[in-house]
């Protein structure tokens, strides 16, 4: 039998991001109607175009990226370090992880290992840095990583114009030479086709969706079964206590970020290995590491949690491109809404939470006190004094 | 008879911040000769141009009311990095506004637009208890869309405007002091050392000025004035040093905090309407460029507190205006005035016996003196990033002499004990 405790707490762990999807709706809905659109319409187009194959399997493919984002944020959560640095690191691992994999001339598999390689590793040497300044200077990983952001940023436009740049290409576009065909990742289509899912001409899924699935697994064995994993957890959630036990918190920090960053060189994959095959300066995809945020959040760092709402999020992209072909303006909402709408969703899910947790503790001082008050009454007093 | 009880003399106390005011004269007085020695030897008269302190200015308001937006909401212990976001809102909202109603409409919309997402901040913070960094992030997210969308909505189908520009906004007035531009111009030709380099600071600073400029620059003693000066600014810095105790004392601790955010978010959209109304006539997209970020680093630089961060939001300003006015090369010579700085840094170090930093200090000077000495440009994607390496470096080094707000970006419910 399940007991009620844990059958409350299952519940409150559901509650919580739906009562965030609710606030979003709402807010979402508000805006839309304010500004002449119908927000029902524009809903219940969403979710009827959403499940057709083909938008279903553009989100699978969207949430790929996301998914790799929302685990190399949520690595620090754990232990409560903010890495808002994803998003430099992820970008200049890719840039090198492309400059490399183009470069090389391997067999097919071995490519593909040696880009992943490099991608991992170039991102966990970005995350090393703001580490370092914690552990030995103190500095607060979150400001060190937005101006490390803005650095590896510019650093990483000097390097692709002045080094990595394609030299012998066309024009004078700012990429990267493409990665040969052995160093590219085969699609999943055929493996998800097997599978039941039915993938429409024209579209794919990038094969990294098994890398992702494989990585989720890791994750939560690591975080949850693993002497590493108590010891992340633990300093999260009590540093002092964690420090008194024999959990050096500096080994914890370093070794935390370290794989964040090794994450985030995930971040870049599914472009360089199954869509672009280059890292092209302008058009590579932007913000992923903040999206990451809002991604892990709302799956509570737990890796399936992230899957979905990756997930989401990539449905919340392909359905409102999808509207703008639509023929009623009244449903025609430009595709920046998919932006207000994490954005929404973000700050929601963070107040629901709170709202949750605020709740859960009124419950349980309600259990408490009822509890005690079937105790005996420890100190009776005794019959007929009072009078 | 009533004993007299004889107060000890006080003894005579010099005010603080008299002392701080000279030790700044005395570096602004130290880094001007180091520049115009600099210059005299390179012959880069970018660096003490009237054009470069000019523009130099204009680029440092956006950045320092930024980070004066950041000092009021930290000041009040709540960590804003939702000030890029607030600008951004500023930018759109004095942009819908300034195309209607003409710039100072702007500037209010600016400030409104601002203050707006500031109370959205502080709603999340301090009612709900989120954590300030996600707060700020979320901020940050939805304006991005949020003004893109907006700007469809609002401005697509107007008269130069689009999805990514507003229509255009008529630029606020410009002022300068009759007569003095000719003589210190005439002066400022002639390259004489030290001369030339003050008519050239001056004509800069006394020319040519956006009104709005005057007014963001009295903006930071009167900041000074009203967190330091005042019982509202005592009260709130109480509140982001120690909330509960500030609580004991009667301070409506959620009130000054949403006051301060608000403010914050409020300066910060100013910033934004300055880039409307002063530089582009309009609105457009990533107009901000990461201003709120710089302006977060200036007060961190600044050591939250309101010169700091404007000798901050100067530097970042001035390396900006050179890089655009002059290209690669004035910045290059900027590698020699690090050097020859650094170089007195040690030797001050030197002198009071601190070895270590000393040496350090002397090591980047030489560092900044090699590189000055091989190379004849910096690479131009490189300078922007000067604003955010500094920085890193002062955070990595003076760590232990920056003070932050004691309980800033830390979580506050009413009635819990600290």
């Amino acid at each position: 039998m399940i007991s009620p405790l844990l059958l409350r707490r299952l519940g409150m762990g559901v509650l919580a991001p739906v009562l965030a999807l609710v606030m979003a709706f709402v807010i979402v809905a508000i805006v839309l109607q304010l500004s002449g659109f119908d927000a029902f319409g524009v809903f219940g187009r969403m979710a009827q175009v959403g499940f057709l194959d083909k938008y279903l399997i553009r989100s699978l493919d969207k949430a790929v990226p996301y998914f790799f984002a929302g685990c190399a944020i949520a690595v620090g959560f754990r232990m409560a370090l903010f890495n808002i640095g994803v998003e430099g690191q992820y970008r200049i691992a890719a840039l090198i992880a492309a400059w490399v994999g183009a470069k090389l001339s391997l067999p097919p598999v071995l490519h593909v290992l040696a880009i992943v390689v490099v991608a991992m590793a170039v991102g966990s040497a970005a995350a090393a840095i703001p580490a370092v300044l914690k552990v030995t200077r103190n500095v607060n990983e979150v400001v060190s990583t937005i101006m490390l952001n803005f650095i590896l940023g510019g650093v990483g436009t000097w390097l692709l114009v002045s080094y990595l740049r394609n030299t012998s290409g066309t024009g004078n576009n700012t990429e990267t030479a493409l990665i040969p065909p052995s160093g590219r990742m085969p699609a999943a289509d055929s493996v998800l086709n097997a599978i039941g899912f039915q993938v429409p001409p024209g579209e794919s899924v990038t094969g990294l969706i098994f890398v992702a699935i494989a990585l989720g697994i890791v994750l939560w064995v690591l975080i949850n079964k693993t002497r590493f994993g108590f010891g992340l957890r633990a300093s999260g959630l009590n540093p002092i206590a964690a420090q008194a036990s024999g959990i050096s918190s500096k080994g914890m920090i370093i070794k935390a970020m370290l794989l964040s960053g090794a994450l985030a060189g995930f971040v870049g994959l599914p472009e360089l290995l199954s869509n672009n095959y280059k890292f092209v300066s302008d058009t590579f995809p932007q913000q992923l590491g903040f999206t990451g945020i809002a991604v892990a959040l709302l799956g509570r760092n737990t890796p399936l949690g992230i899957a979905l709402g990756a997930f989401l999020f990539g449905f919340l992209e392909t359905t409102t491109g999808a509207l703008q072909f639509s023929a009623n303006p009244a449903l025609k909402i430009p595709t920046e809404m998919a932006l207000v709408m994490q954005g929404a969703i973000l700050l929601s899910v963070v107040i629901a939470y709170e709202l949750v947790r605020r709740f859960e503790l009124l419950l349980e001082g309600r259990a408490v006190a009822k509890a005690a008050e079937k105790l005996p009454d420890p100190d009776p007093e005794p019959a007929g004094a009072a009078a | 008879m009533t004993a007299v009880i004889e107060r000890p003399a006080a003894p005579p106390v010099r005010a603080p911040w008299r002392d701080r005011v000279r030790r700044a004269a005395i570096w602004a007085a130290l880094v001007f000769v180091t520049l115009a020695v600099v210059r005299q030897v390179t012959g880069a008269n970018a660096l003490t141009s009237a054009g470069t302190v000019n523009d130099a200015i204009g680029l440092a308001v956006p950045i320092g009311l930024a980070a004066l937006g950041g000092l009021f909401s930290e000041r009040a212990g709540v960590v804003n990095i939702g000030l890029e976001g607030m600008m951004i809102f500023g930018t759109w909202f004095a942009g819908w506004a300034g195309y209607q109603w003409g710039p100072w409409a702007a500037v209010l919309g600016g400030i409104a637009g601002g203050a707006l997402f500031g109370l959205v901040h502080a709603l999340a913070t301090v009612t709900f208890g989120v954590d300030h960094i996600i707060s700020g992030v979320a901020i940050n997210i939805i304006a991005v869309g949020a003004t893109r969308y907006l700007s469809s909505r609002f401005f697509l189908g107007r008269e130069d405007g689009g999805v990514n520009q507003s229509p255009s906004v008529p630029l606020i007035g410009r002022v300068g002091v009759p007569g003095a531009g000719g003589p210190l111009g005439t002066l400022e030709g002639k390259h004489w050392f030290l001369v030339s380099d003050l008519a050239g600071l001056l004509r800069g600073l006394f020319t040519d000025v956006s009104l709005l400029t005057i007014l963001a620059v009295l903006l930071v003693p009167a900041a000074f004035w009203l967190l330091w000066r005042t019982g509202f600014g005592l009260r709130l810095r109480s509140v982001g040093e120690s909330p509960v105790a500030a609580e004991s004392l009667g301070v409506p601790v959620y009130t000054m905090k949403y006051a301060g955010v608000v403010i914050s978010g409020a300066l910060a959209g100013l910033g934004g309407a300055f880039l409307v109304t002063v530089y582009d006539g309009k609105f457009l997209e990533n107009q901000t460029g990461g201003r709120g970020f710089i302006g977060l680093a200036a007060m961190i630089f600044g050591n939250w507190r309101p010169g700091g961060l404007a000798a901050g939001s100067a530097l970042f300003g001035y390396t900006d205006s050179l890089r655009l006015r002059e290209g690669s090369a004035a910045v290059h010579a900027l590698l020699l005035f690090a050097a020859i700085l650094l170089a007195i840094l040690a030797i001050r170090a030197g002198v009071t016996r601190r070895w270590i930093p000393a040496g350090a200090l002397a090591v980047a000077a030489v560092g900044f003196g090699v590189v000055f000495a091989v190379t004849d440009q910096v690479p131009a994607v490189l300078t922007p990033l000067v604003p955010y390496a500094v920085t890193l470096v002062v955070l990595a080094l003076a760590a232990k002499r920056l003070r932050m707000p004691a309980a800033d970006g830390l979580r506050y419910r009413k009635g819990e004990t600290g």
